[in-house]
């Protein structure tokens, strides 16, 4: 168990509130995750800083919305930050280049710090749920694999998914439905179902 | 009744991971506004993409990014600029004493003249955050009057949905009005923020939208009531192009 989700949606209840410092402190615990999601998707410190500023200000604007019954602050926060880079990427009407996994692991290699600034339980404890999740994600058949990270992390519909890998449409369609029950199966397998 | 043929479960996955068509995602929520069994199958599925969007390894942002996001949220707090800000530069963006040099005579040739006692508002950080980011670009913003020795320049980078305005030499307007600047694409004239000059005709605003002003065609100024306009009401005083062609 990470830390308490009560603890995250207390400060979201304070920002709603306008408090500054709660916003603060909630970039403390979750604005590496956000960065790092944002730098993934769009492959650009500069666009990803901008996208981690939005994302902040969009919690400002809408704290009042979150509802705590419904999941975790650090979730819906990190669900905005996809959203705002997967429309930034597909704005720029051009489409990613997807370098094979080793090059980003290789770039991301001298970018990535695992200082546990910030909010070190925080930290730990997410690192600990991304390895479980890399895991399970590693361990998925290639294709499966592929089309699920190409979609999510690329901003590709299922169409241009199935042209980027030169298959047919409804061979990634299915992959995607397969490999996505593939991976609930397995996170659930590690004691990880995206409740905790 | 029997939904079942209109059910969208195979479509749920692709849903959430954000790989559905437009029609296709409209099909999905509509059918989410009215089905139990739909929505819940999306939250068992979200509880996976969640779990997704921690997996790349963690990269820390650079440390002046926290300052800068608070910045703009006391900003939008408190409904103006703020007060200087109490935040020191980082080692990594504190500028030598050259750099500090080429700065000062940069921000005089912006505008067209003597330093302006520029105030130490957020315009002004986001001005020198801009200018010393690497891939600042900077549009010149004409007088549309052959006569007039007005002008302004535009600071931004093609990246961020933030810039700022400089302007010079404008007639200096009374309480009631304010300088405001439009973002300009084909036939839409967008409303922007509000700036007043002071006695030598100098203002500086910052220009947000969302998305980066350099997409739009041309910026525009115009003389507006002091509360500004949803619409141009006055002559455009100052124009240029932002779109790199």
């Amino acid at each position: 168990m990470g830390p308490r989700p009560d603890e995250e949606a207390q400060l979201a209840h304070r920002v709603a509130a306008g408090d500054e410092e709660a916003l603060g402190l909630l970039y403390d615990r979750l604005g590496r995750s956000v960065y790092t999601l944002c730098l993934r998707i769009v492959r650009d410190t500069g666009a990803a800083e901008e996208l981690t500023q939005e994302t902040f200000v969009r919690l400002w604007r809408s704290a009042a919305s979150f509802d705590a019954e419904r999941g975790r602050v650090s979730a819906w926060l990190l669900r905005i930050a996809h959203n705002l880079a997967l429309n930034e990427i597909r704005r720029r009407q051009s489409r990613p280049v997807v370098a094979p996994e080793d090059e980003w692991e290789t770039t991301v290699a001298t970018l990535a710090d695992h200082s546990g600034e910030g909010d070190p339980q925080m930290a730990t404890w997410m690192s600990e749920r991304a390895e479980t999740v890399r895991r399970a994600l590693a361990e998925l058949p290639a294709p499966q694999r592929q089309a699920i990270e190409l979609a999510f992390f690329g901003g590709l519909s299922q169409a241009e998914v199935a042209a980027a890998l030169g298959d047919p449409l409804g061979t990634v369609k299915s992959r995607i439905r397969i490999g996505m029950q593939n991976l609930r199966e397995r996170l659930i397998a590690a004691g990880v179902d995206g409740t905790s | 009744m029997d939904r079942h043929d209109e059910h969208v479960d195979h479509l749920i996955d692709a849903y959430a991971l954000g790989a559905l068509e437009p029609a296709e995602v409209a099909l999905v929520e509509r059918h989410l506004q009215t089905c139990d069994a739909c929505r819940a199958l999306l939250e068992q599925v979200r509880a996976v993409t969640d779990d997704l969007l921690l997996v790349a390894p963690q990269v820390t942002p650079p440390p002046a990014l926290r300052a800068r996001i608070l910045s703009r949220i006391h900003d939008e707090a408190t409904g103006q600029q703020s007060a200087p800000s109490a935040v020191p530069p980082t080692p990594a963006t504190q500028p030598d004493g050259a750099r500090q040099g080429r700065m000062g005579r940069l921000l005089r040739s912006l505008f067209g003249g003597d330093e302006p006692g520029l105030h130490d508002s957020a315009a002004d950080q986001l001005l020198r955050d801009l200018l010393l980011d690497p891939n600042v670009v900077i549009r010149p913003i004409a007088a549309t009057e052959d006569a007039s020795h007005a002008g302004a320049r535009f600071v931004g980078t093609a990246a961020r949905h933030e810039g700022v305005i400089l302007a010079h030499g404008l007639r200096p307007l009374d309480a009631a009005h304010a300088y405001q600047v439009w973002l300009l694409r084909g036939d839409q004239s967008l409303p922007n923020s509000l700036f007043a000059v002071d006695h030598a005709g100098r203002g500086i605003g910052i220009v947000r939208a969302n998305e980066p002003p350099l997409d739009f065609d041309v910026l525009a100024i115009t003389p507006e009531p002091a509360g500004g306009s949803p619409g141009p009401t006055a002559a455009i005083v100052l124009a240029g192009a932002l779109k790199d062609e």
